[in-house]
Order: structure tokens, then C-alpha cells, then sequence
């Protein structure tokens, strides 16, 4: 049981770590993607108004 | 500022959130609805665009509602349906009718309508004539709770009600995880893998081509960006509400595994389906039940209701020619599978897989469809060169 809830805990930490990267990555200003603004379905509800 | 359109929204459900567990110390369980209104009320004034037009609607829905199924008590409820998609229908048929120095459609649209007017709908079709109406603090929470503001889910108000019930005791630390979990999903959904799908996948095929490779290529990848985009607003509304103590409903359940189109309306955009099945469909196909001309073809009926229920859907995502070609599409897919489980259920076998391995049914029927679902959603975009 100890085990098991260790290694998720550095799993979930694992996976933070890929998310923040991935976040880091994507939306840095060094990142200089002209697509480097999020595009989303929220501009598709707003579109119509 | 929209729901999860900028940084400051996080700042701002945060500090929410913050609220609600410091004052479950200090009030009893009657006032959560009361603080979760304030809330919902402080996001509106505060940081949502024309808050007024919203206020607005709520008034004028609740008093409608009232005013229709208890006073004046319309027998047949298509009257009343039509006072309370009234202003939806307005911004969505652009009347332009002006009212100097008013111009009505200015004055009646505000972002997150339609899935106001479908929660208000949904309300007026479950309420009987004479019940009481539910109380104005729940149907403004109902109607304004901020995760689902813009985009859904589509919640039903006795859902939403039980849950909002319970209040301060859902906030515990177990439905916190739960809710972060669902929430961190969202995040790598949306703001992760949608975004690398739609920078390095999407965009790299020319909308005008028509060749078939840049076709193919940009049809699965905006079926691919659709899902994470959608499905990662809607994990991230079901987290932040389970934070917040409402159990927001799910919304997508891998709908890449469909196997028929029935099976991808349970899947993709559940509440929607859910929504439509309930209020539209059902009565569509219990009015054409009552046709004498249509009593000795059942399946016709079904098949009649499906396809009308998803060129409604089409015209609900906006009146352009693509919206309303692939919500016929979706109908079309439905009405086909209805027909054939109609002829299978009459032959008593399978008519178009004969005896083949049920593995094998499976595998075949999950590459149809989602073959066919990418199609529609491809026409859908308005991406297609054709």
C-alpha cells in the first residue's frame, strides 16, 4: 500500500513536470510559433455574438 | 473577459474556490447556494462581457416560465418553448428589429446564449403546470454557474439542485482531488494537446488544397483538435465545479471507440445529445406517432425525427451553410443505422456483416465511424475545399 502510493505520488509529480514543460514550451515568449496564442472553441461561441 | 480565455480566469476561480473552503467554517449548509450566488453574480458583474444582457435574460426566463406554466397555463407546451427561445432565435435568425435608439439584436446577444436558452428550455419542458417554481437563487445559480457559463455542459436544474443540495459538505478534500484531476486533464487536453495538434498537425496542410493527401490530413486532425479543445474545456468545467462543490456532468467518453452513430452521440458532446434526445426528438417522434398518414411506417417516423433532430443541432452551431449540411450528415448516419438494426432485428441476422467475428465487427464498425464522424466534422469546420 506504502508503495503503491509513493510511486503514484512521483508519477503525479512526473506528469506535472511533462505538463509544465509542454506549457513552458508552447507558450514562452522565446517560442516564437506564430501560433503562439491559444486558438479554442471559445472563440468559436464568440464568433456568433 | 470570457471563462477560460485568460490567465486571470484561473486567478479569479482560484480565489473562488479560496472562498468557498474558508467559509464552509463559518456558514451553515443553507448559505452555500447564497455564497455560490454571489460568486456566480461577482464573475458576471465583474469580469463578463455585458453582464446586463445576461441579468436580463435570467429575469426574463424566470418570469416567463412563471408566467406560462402558472398563470396563464398554455396547454400545448411548443408556446411557450417559442417565448423562451424567443431571444435566441432573434440573434440567431439576425431579425434585425430596431427600436430607435435600440437595435433589439445589440441589446439581446451576449456570448454563452444558446446554452442559456437550452438550460432555460430544459427547465420549462421538465416543470409540470402549477408545480411551484424552484427558487430564484438556484435558477440563477443553475443558470450562471461559472465553469459552464460559455460552453457547457448542458446541466438539467433538478441535477444541478441535488447537487448544489449537498452543499458545503462536498467540499472535502477527497472531491478536491478528484475535481484537480479532472481539471490538470483538461489542461494537458487543451491548452497541450490540442494546441500541438492545431500548431503542428492542422496547419501544416493549406485549407484550399484539394489534394487528397492535405485533405485527409487536415480532416483527422481537425476531428483530433476538435476533441482535445472540446473535451479539455469540458474536463476542466467538470474539475473546477467538483472544487467548488457541483457535480458538473461528463461530457465525452472516448468517442474515438464508437461503434455506431447512437454510440458516438453517448460519447461526444453527451450533455448535447442528451439535451436533444430528451426535448427534441422524443416529442418530434411522439407528434409524428400521432400522424395517421405516417402510422403504418415506424421506421420512417424514427428515421424522419433523427434526421430533423441533427439539422436542428446544425442550425443551433449557427445558420451557415457547413453547420447545417453536417448536423444533416449526422442525421443521415443515424437514420442508415436505425434502418439497419430495424432489417436486422426483422431477418433476425446481422444484413451487412453476415457471420463475421464479433472482434471483427467491432474493429470494422469503430473505422466506419469514426471515418464517417471525421467527415462530417471536417464539413462541419468549413475547412473543406469542395
Amino acid at each position: 500500500m506504502k508503495t503503491t502510493f509513493i510511486s503514484r505520488f512521483f508519477l503525479n509529480c512526473l506528469w506535472y513536470l511533462i505538463i509544465v514543460l509542454a506549457l513552458y514550451f508552447l507558450y514562452s515568449p522565446l517560442n516564437d510559433n506564430p501560433k503562439n496564442k491559444v486558438n479554442s472553441s471559445v472563440q468559436f461561441v464568440y464568433q456568433q455574438f | 473577459m470570457a471563462p477560460f480565455s485568460s490567465i486571470s480566469f484561473y486567478i479569479i476561480i482560484t480565489l473562488f474556490i479560496g472562498i468557498i473552503y474558508i467559509f464552509r467554517f463559518f456558514l451553515s449548509n443553507n448559505y452555500y447556494k447564497h455564497l455560490l450566488a454571489i460568486l456566480n453574480f461577482s464573475f458576471l458583474y465583474f469580469a463578463f462581457p455585458k453582464p446586463y444582457h445576461f441579468f436580463i435574460l435570467v429575469g426574463f426566463s424566470y418570469f416567463a416560465t412563471f408566467l406560462i406554466s402558472n398563470v396563464l397555463k398554455f396547454k400545448k407546451k411548443i408556446w411557450g418553448i417559442l417565448i423562451l427561445l424567443l431571444p435566441m432565435l432573434l440573434v440567431k435568425f439576425d431579425l434585425r428589429i430596431d427600436f430607435y435608439p435600440f437595435k433589439l439584436n445589440d441589446f439581446l446577444s451576449f456570448a454563452g446564449l444558446s446554452y442559456a436558452s437550452f438550460r432555460i428550455m430544459g427547465y420549462y419542458m421538465d416543470k409540470s403546470q402549477n408545480e411551484k417554481m424552484i427558487d430564484f437563487v438556484t435558477y440563477f445559480n443553475f443558470l450562471s454557474f461559472t465553469p459552464t457559463l460559455l460552453i457547457g455542459p448542458i446541466d438539467k436544474l433538478n441535477r444541478f439542485k441535488a447537487s448544489q443540495d449537498i452543499g458545503f459538505l462536498a467540499i472535502n478534500s477527497e472531491n478536491f482531488i478528484i475535481g484537480w484531476n479532472a481539471f490538470v486533464k483538461g489542461v494537458a487536453f487543451k491548452y497541450i494537446i490540442s494546441e500541438l495538434i492545431d500548431r503542428y498537425w492542422l496547419n501544416l496542410f493549406p485549407e484550399t488544397s484539394k489534394e487528397i493527401f492535405h485533405v485527409a490530413n487536415s480532416m483527422y486532425a481537425y476531428y483530433f483538435f476538435l476533441f482535445f479543445d472540446f473535451s479539455g474545456y469540458s474536463f476542466m468545467a467538470l474539475g473546477i465545479g467538483k472544487m467548488m462543490g457541483i457535480n458538473v456532468p461528463i461530457n465525452f467518453t472516448n468517442p474515438f471507440l464508437a461503434i455506431n452513430p447512437q454510440d458516438f452521440w453517448r460519447r461526444f458532446h453527451i450533455s448535447l445529445g442528451d439535451w436533444l434526445k430528451d426535448y427534441f426528438f422524443t416529442p418530434l417522434y411522439l407528434f409524428l406517432t400521432r400522424k395517421k398518414r405516417l402510422k403504418k411506417y415506424p421506421i420512417a417516423r424514427q428515421n424522419m425525427a433523427l434526421v430533423l433532430t441533427f439539422l436542428l443541432m446544425g442550425c443551433w452551431n449557427g445558420l451557415r451553410f457547413n453547420y447545417i449540411l453536417s448536423g444533416f450528415l449526422f442525421g443521415v448516419f443515424s437514420a442508415i443505422h436505425n434502418t439497419y438494426i430495424f432489417q436486422c432485428k426483422k431477418k433476425s441476422r446481422d444484413v451487412f456483416f453476415g457471420n463475421l467475428n464479433p472482434l471483427m465487427v467491432k474493429i470494422i464498425s469503430i473505422f466506419i465511424m469514426f471515418n464517417l464522424v471525421s467527415i462530417a466534422m471536417y464539413i462541419f469546420s468549413g475547412r473543406c475545399p469542395y
